[in-house]
């Protein structure tokens, strides 16, 4: 019952909100440079099928290479700074620094120095990606059970056993749910990196394709679009949640709660 | 870590005689002070004889847990000196119950118990069956493949005691292990323990807040003062083992709960 509001519910929201759009559009007569109807926006999703979805395509690319980068950066990141406090007070500071600056203030420049548009972009999506990354796995690998670490010390194992046999395991779903942070934010990093870029981007992605259909006033092509990154933003929500759930199942009670 | 040293310092048991038996344990005018300042422990001397049950009572804050943390080698003491002499040459002579089961939680029973000798570079294919035996030991072998949080909290405190008797450590350090039990499961745990000591011929320091146990289960009981806790007294318990519910019916176990309870309000602890 419960599993089946879950789904369905969404979906009937979803039905019925469609519905009232078009009714309220056709309606009210809202012309289409305000508001499209979704059948509008359907038509025009079927018609321009190939361009938006290699624009997605483009822009997916993009928030993976990120979010792959912000794991992997975030990680060995995390990993540094459990193994030595002088590091993480060192450190810390910037890496703070770097996730409070706002990424459309610092893209420009990193378009300017990065020669490759597509690296420039996916730099700019790591930076807005990183933080959740760090600091979750950071915080996890410390949040490990004293007894459990007393109990490690007792039979005298190495740094490297009670890293590998206690701290990643502890560790796993504060870093799983860092990890649906960064896949939204790093989807949004591209699209934001991309808008930054403009036409000096990569000229390809979803958020070109909003750029250029709002300069020709194509507003169904807008909507679209937006509709695809929305898609997007779900299926890495879902993805990620999916993973988080294979993994922990079995290891940790309620791991989807966190 | 601090009990390495001891182990190596600790001469060859030549020397000892069957009526003047070496200590297994000696805690020499040890006392503790944290970091932060706070005199956990007074100056405490303590013997214990290779294969005594020695049960330390007194209130909470007194010093208990940070005095078996000593015995066990994980803080090192402000003051005094810790030698062991202990029997077996295991790589894990001094084995640690914890006053919660402290199992990893993402991983099976089996796993958990196995964890000592992983640690100590045991191959699988040795390690397996002596978890498995240890398992048995305390009865829950059927729920090797089981997670903890799949078993009661009295299973898991059994899982928690076979993982501290696969290494068959000499020294066994349990810090109110049964404390967040009831009563009834507490008393055959009580009962088990004592077959599983006598069986392993263990060293035990038992650190407990309840009277009826720490009677039940030593050959001697010390009471400790308020913190920063010392030993005020000392209850010799001079009943034959194997005991059975029926010592803890007898007069002769209430009169000693009485005694004890005596040595408490004198030391200021009850
Ligand atoms: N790691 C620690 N750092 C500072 N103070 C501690 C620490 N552990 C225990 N204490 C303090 O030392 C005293 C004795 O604690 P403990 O040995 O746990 O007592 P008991 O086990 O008898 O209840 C208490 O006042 C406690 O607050
Ligand atoms: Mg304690």
């Amino acid at each position: 019952m419960d599993r089946l509001v879950r789904w369905v519910a969404p979906i009937v929201v979803f039905v019925v909100a469609l519905l009232v759009w078009e009714w309220l559009v056709i309606r009210l007569d809202v012309p289409v440079w305000i508001v499209p109807a979704p059948s509008r926006i359907g038509a025009t999703l079927v018609r321009d099928w190939p361009l938006l979805v290699s624009a997605l395509g483009v822009t997916l690319r993009i928030a993976l290479q990120a979010l792959a980068a912000a794991t992997i950066l975030g990680v060995g990141i995390a990993f540094v700074f459990v193994q030595s406090r002088a590091l993480e007070a060192s450190l810390l500071p910037y890496v703070i620094l770097l996730q409070v600056t706002p990424v459309v203030a610092i893209a420009p420049l990193i378009i300017i120095w990065v020669d490759d548009p597509e690296a420039a972009l996916v730099i700019c999506a790591t930076i807005v990606a990183l933080f959740p990354m760090i600091s979750n796995t950071t915080t996890g690998l410390k949040s490990v059970d004293a007894g459990l670490l007393d109990l490690f010390r007792l039979h005298r194992a190495s740094r490297w056993q009670v890293l590998l046999r206690l701290r990643v395991p502890s560790a796993l779903p504060y870093f799983f749910s860092g990890l649906k942070v960064s896949a939204g934010l790093a989807l949004i990093g591209a699209v934001v990196a991309e808008f930054v870029a403009g036409t000096g981007g990569t000229a390809s992605g979803l958020a070109y394709q909003i750029l250029q259909a709002g300069l020709q006033l194509n507003f169904p092509r807008m909507f679209a679009a937006l509709l695809l990154i929305a898609v997007a933003g779900v299926s890495f929500f879902a993805a990620t949640s999916g993973l988080a759930w294979l993994f922990l199942r079995r290891w940790h009670a309620g791991a989807g709660d966190r | 870590m601090q009990h390495n040293k001891a182990v190596h310092q600790a001469s060859p048991s030549s020397s000892q005689t069957r009526n003047n038996p070496v200590p297994a344990l000696q805690v020499h005018r040890v006392s503790h002070t944290y970091p932060s300042g706070t005199v956990a422990l007074g100056t405490v001397d303590l013997d214990v004889e290779a294969g005594e049950f020695v049960s330390i009572i007194g209130p909470s804050g007194c010093g208990k847990s940070t005095l078996l943390r000593l015995i066990a080698g994980l803080e090192a003491p402000t003051t005094g000196a810790i030698s062991r002499e202990l029997a077996r040459p295991s790589k894990s002579p001094i084995a640690f119950v914890f006053q919660q089961p402290t199992l990893m939680p993402w991983t099976s029973i089996l796993a958990n118990v196995r964890l000592p000798l992983d640690l100590e570079g045991v191959a699988a294919r040795t390690s397996e069956p002596l978890a498995r035996q240890a398992l048995a030991r305390v009865g829950i072998e059927d729920f090797a493949q089981a997670l903890p949080r799949e078993l009661s909290g009295g299973m898991q405190m059994r899982a928690s005691i076979a993982r501290a008797l696969v290494t068959e450590p000499s020294l066994l350090l349990m810090d109110e292990p049964f404390g967040a039990l009831d009563e009834i499961t507490r008393a055959r745990l009580d009962r088990e323990l004592l077959a599983v000591w006598a069986e392993q011929k263990l060293t035990a320091v038992f650190v407990t807040h309840s009277l009826h146990e720490a009677v039940f289960l030593s050959n001697r009981v010390l009471v400790m003062t308020p913190r920063p806790g010392q030993i005020a007294d000392t209850l010799a318990v001079n009943e034959p083992y194997p005991r059975d519910e029926s010592f803890r019916l007898s007069t002769r176990f209430a009169d000693l709960c009485a005694q004890l309870s005596h040595m408490l309000i004198a030391a200021g602890s009850a």
